[in-house]
């Protein structure tokens, strides 16, 4: 019997090594930000003075911090937090994204031109602008919060989306079975929907994949600006370059929350790429 | 008999990957003479492509492993270094592509493409380089200063063949080998292209070794064609001869295949059944063609048949009987 | 509410230049330029010797300039002057308003100093003002927190420290990148070649302030071999730089490896490898412009990613860019500084974008009849 391409797809995923490495490990990575903190019931945010600074031991794993914190309970929920706003952004960035590029792409002609110059326009600024000032907007109370950031994150990551489900769509088009489609009197919802989606499917799956560090990095970049959200990877790591000093490195204050964020970018980096890999052999070089 | 231009001796392709080895070509031999235009002839996958990239060494590496012995005049070409190869592509032997859009460098102008060759195998440059350039381009029918400013792009496909095809003349080679240059190519585009390599021949005794798929391309230029299936030589003829009365079973069908222009209605077109070989990845038991061969019998499935001669200049790799084949 | 829609216009105003015709375009363009052009000599010059030069350089522009750039620049004036209005907007929406500290100010006193720096209370009049004072008075208006300072006194300083660390960390990305890049495609599925991506995805792999803060402990504190941070000497450009750079050279380095791979498959490759051409030749002559052309096209989300790290490396490693300006602006409500440098950046960004253009015009001739 002969196989669907997803399930040919879906094959060549499973013998990339690499990719299923990095998939175990950022499931482990996230059951455990999400699991261990309950498990042993570890605080983040109980400060004992007169424990700070701390180097790690056995009673504190990663050691503590300024304010005598756990620095493992926090950079198991800081990595909550730091994986969820990237999941929750590029899920919204999708759902706008995907939209928006699919009527773009669909319609063509002026139609596609004047919605693709918005998205070109918007790509060319410096991210960091609109979602500085969209931050801005927000209270200072607000402004630890998850919400405003990934308001701000997801409402200039679309555009990167937008672009490349309009690329997809254009060349999907003007296909043949499109064409044989509208001849059979389909609605332009329904070609949409039924036949040019599904073949977009992979590209929106790898990119969405690889949109994910990229939101996180956006976070940790705003967190080192003091925009960001309290407890993050970003703002841990943040947090640990403000206390670097010649005499006194404090280096694990700098170095758990940069190893798992490290990791957890990495992981999606190679689970994003053996996606690619998997879906469009041709494109593997 | 005069001085051979080019000498295939027993000529084997073999393709070496991680997964499988692919025997391309097996002891394929032939002569091409001064002058002559050889038609190389065979199905997709037949090892045709594969035979005129080992001339030139074009090889895929590290895959494509060669043996055997190609003779280009005095020289061995079979297990010459690159650099004496290099010396040789391009200027003695020359090759011209199927599609001439992309064996064309986009990015370039045909005037910078064509002074390459120039620059490389003649040391020339500037003016001189120029005055050869536009002499070729007339030569090949596109005359002009403007062809050598102009990009690939922007030129027709007849042209840009024809660009391909000087590019090829500029050093005068001793043999041009032509891998499917018409395929791609409109109809009456083929028709000019062939009158065009046809007057080459004529003015320059350069010799052309003009792979295809299409006998009629063959009747209209070659002087002699080689018949390979699987890998192997299975006929050679003088064009005439084959086209009158083949004497493979292959061969037959081919011709059986073809669309005739003097026969009313075309004539009735017979295809051969079943499906292209899968290169073997050892020595055959069998008749390459047996599996699909209508005239198969006994004696074909034991053991491959050599190469035998079937006339004066005809060999022919069957154990029919001459007498049964039809003409 | 107005004003909203009167964003919506601009937007839609913007959308519809896509319809502009030819000739339409060159004149336009022109005169965009011509008016550019004035306003930028005006900071410098008196008001007639700008309206002069501009003039001058509006007729080069429509006698010279091609259609490709006057296009752009159809577009781009208009989408700087409708992000000084969003922009605005968007700041007026935010809490707090430049002029209450701690100590509660009187309304008189609050309206004298709004009329003093010119910040009513709506954006659409501030927009206004701040236009007029742009176009007529040549001037970026006065810092509210700096006092006595206009916002070109600020930032003048501070921009060609920017300008210096983004062009070199622009000179590294590419330079790494290609090399790397280069190097893999050519020797594809070597063991340098797994070794060339593996570190390019490390590099894309941590954000640029922990790449920053890496160097900073193993440079300057372990090994002391260059300064922690500041600014002054070519070694105090070296960390910042690389920080800045190593995430767009990893990329980089991938795109030139998969554009090397992609054109060594292409037909002419082996045109010319039949012609004779050594292996130098192929590579240099026939390989390459292939293979920039995708790194080229990323130059200009390059040039937008280095802008976006600058605002942290450069709190990073104090260095007195234009960065600091923005971020102290945009928390002090310091109104004119944020739209200051935001026209400077956005400036930049146009300017790149125009050359990144022109360039990929010239790798690829099949672009350049249509002028896209």
């Amino acid at each position: 019997m002969q196989k669907s391409p997803f399930q040919l797809a879906w094959q060549r995923l499973l013998r990339n090594r690499v990719a299923i490495i990095g998939a175990l490990l950022l499931t482990a990575i996230a059951l455990a930000c999400v699991f261990l903190p309950f498990l042993f019931e570890l605080d983040p945010n109980l400060t004992q003075p007169a424990l700070h600074h701390q180097p790690p031991s056995a009673r504190f794993l990663f050691g503590t911090d300024t304010l005598g914190r756990d620095v493992l309970a926090r950079v198991l929920v800081g990595g909550r937090t730091s994986l969820l706003v990237g999941i929750a952004t590029t899920a919204v960035s999708i759902l706008i994204g995907v939209s928006y590029g699919a009527v773009a792409g669909f319609y063509g002609g002026k139609v596609d031109e004047a919605m693709m110059r918005l998205v070109d326009f918007l790509y060319g600024l410096p991210y960091m602008f609109l979602v500085i000032l969209i931050m801005l907007m927000f209270s200072e109370t607000a402004r630890g919060d998850m919400l405003p950031v990934f308001l701000a994150l997801g409402l200039v990551q679309w555009l990167t989306m937008a672009r490349i489900v309009r690329g997809q769509v254009l060349t999907l088009r003007n296909q043949e079975f499109v064409l044989a489609a509208e001849l059979l009197g389909a609605s332009d919802a329904r070609i949409l929907i039924r036949h040019i989606l599904p073949n977009v499917l992979g590209v929106i799956v790898v990119y969405g994949t690889l949109m994910v560090p990229s939101v996180i990095i956006l976070e940790s970049f705003l967190s080192f600006l003091g925009l960001g959200v309290s407890l993050s990877w970003g703002q841990l790591v943040s947090d640990g370059i403000a206390v670097v000093n010649p005499i006194r490195s404090y280096w694990w204050l700098l170095l758990w929350p940069s190893l798992f964020l490290g990791a957890t970018l990495l992981c999606l980096n190679f689970v994003g790429d053996g996606l690619r890999d998997a879906l469009d052999p041709k494109a593997r070089t | 008999m005069s001085e051979d231009r080019l000498r295939v001796r027993d000529l084997s392709v073999r393709f070496v990957t991680r997964e499988r080895t692919v025997r391309a070509v097996e002891s394929v031999s032939f002569d091409v003479k001064p002058g002559e235009v050889v038609g190389l002839v065979g199905e997709s996958g037949c090892g045709k492509s594969v035979t005129s990239l080992a001339i030139l060494g074009l090889l895929e590496k590290p895959a494509g492993r060669l043996t055997g012995s190609i003779r280009l005049g005095e020289n061995e070409l079979v297990g010459m270094p690159e650099s004496g190869l290099r010396k040789i592509r391009g200027n003695r032997i020359s090759m011209i592509f199927q599609d001439p859009l992309t064996s064309l460098n986009p990015y370039l102008r045909v005037g910078e493409q064509l002074g390459e060759v120039l620059e490389l195998h003649r040391g020339l440059r500037g003016a001189p380089a120029r005055a050869r350039m536009l002499e070729i381009l007339s030569q090949v029918g596109i005359p002009g200063e403007e062809r050598l400013r102009a990009y690939p792009h922007q030129l027709s496909g007849g042209m840009r063949q024809r660009v391909c095809i000087a590019m090829a003349l500029l050093c005068d080679p001793e043999l041009l080998i032509a891998d499917e240059p018409t395929t791609m190519l409109d109809v009456t585009i083929q028709a000019q292209i062939l009158e065009l390599l046809r007057s080459l021949r004529q003015t320059r005794k350069m010799s052309i070794l003009f792979i295809t798929h299409d006998l009629g391309v063959v009747s209209e230029l070659c002087d002699r064609v080689i018949v390979m299936y699987a890998g192997r030589v299975v006929e050679q003829a003088p064009t005439a001869q084959l086209l009158d009365s083949p004497l493979h079973p292959y061969t037959e069908a081919l011709l059986k295949s073809t669309p005739r222009v003097d026969v009313a209605g075309g004539g009735t077109l017979h295809p051969i059944g079943g499906l292209p070989p899968r290169l073997p990845d050892e020595k055959l038991e069998e008749c390459a063609f047996a599996p699909r061969c209508p005239r198969v019998r006994e004696g074909c499935r034991n053991g491959e048949p050599a190469l035998e001669s079937g006339g004066p200049e005809r060999l022919r790799r069957c154990i029919v009987p001459i007498a049964e084949l039809s003409s | 509410m107005s004003a909203a829609l009167a964003l919506l216009f601009g937007i839609a105003l913007l959308a519809a230049t896509a319809w502009c015709p030819p000739r339409l375009t060159r004149v336009l363009g022109s005169l965009l330029f011509a008016l550019v052009v004035g306003v930028v000599l005006r900071f410098a010059f008196g008001i007639s010797a700008a309206i002069a030069c501009g003039l001058v350089a509006g007729a080069l522009a429509f006698r010279f300039l091609p259609l490709l750039v006057l296009r752009r620049v159809v577009f781009l004036v208009p989408a700087l002057v409708l992000l000084i209005f969003a922009t605005t907007l968007l700041m007026y929406r935010a809490p707090g308003n430049p002029f209450a500290n701690e100590r509660a100010t009187s309304p008189q006193v609050e309206a004298a100093l709004r009329a003093q720096y010119g910040v009513p209370k709506s954006a659409p009049e501030f927009f206004g003002i701040y236009m007029r004072r742009l176009l007529v008075e040549g001037t970026l208006g006065p810092s509210i927190k700096v006092q006595g300072r206009t916002v070109e006194e600020l930032i003048a300083p501070a921009f060609p420290v920017s300008v210096a660390l983004g062009l070199l960390a622009m000179i590294l990305s590419v330079v790494i990148g290609l090399t790397l890049g280069i190097f893999a495609g050519l020797r594809r599925n070597s063991a340098a070649d797994h070794l060339s991506m593996a570190l390019a995805l490390f590099g894309i792999s941590l954000p640029s302030f922990v790449i920053g803060a890496g160097f900073m402990i193993v440079f300057s504190l372990w090994l002391g071999w260059l300064p922690v941070a500041g600014w002054g000497s070519l070694r105090h450009l070296v960390m910042p730089a690389l920080a800045l750079a190593l995430p767009n050279a990893a990329i980089i380095a991938r795109l030139a490896r998969s554009g090397m791979i992609e054109v060594m498959q292409q037909d002419f490759i082996r045109t010319a490898r039949a012609k004779g051409l050594p292996e130098s030749w192929v590579i240099a002559r026939h390989a390459l412009r292939g293979t920039l052309i995708p790194v080229v096209s990323f130059l200009g989300p390059a040039a937008a990613a280095i802008m976006t790290g600058s605002f942290v490396v450069e709190v990073l490693f104090a260095v007195p860019g234009m960065g600091q300006w923005f971020v102290k602006g945009a928390i002090n409500r310091d109104y004119s500084v944020v739209l200051g440098t935001a026209i400077v950046y956005f400036g930049m960004i146009i300017l790149f974008n125009l050359l990144v253009d022109l360039a990929y015009a010239w790798l690829d001739p099949r672009v350049r009849g249509s002028g896209a």
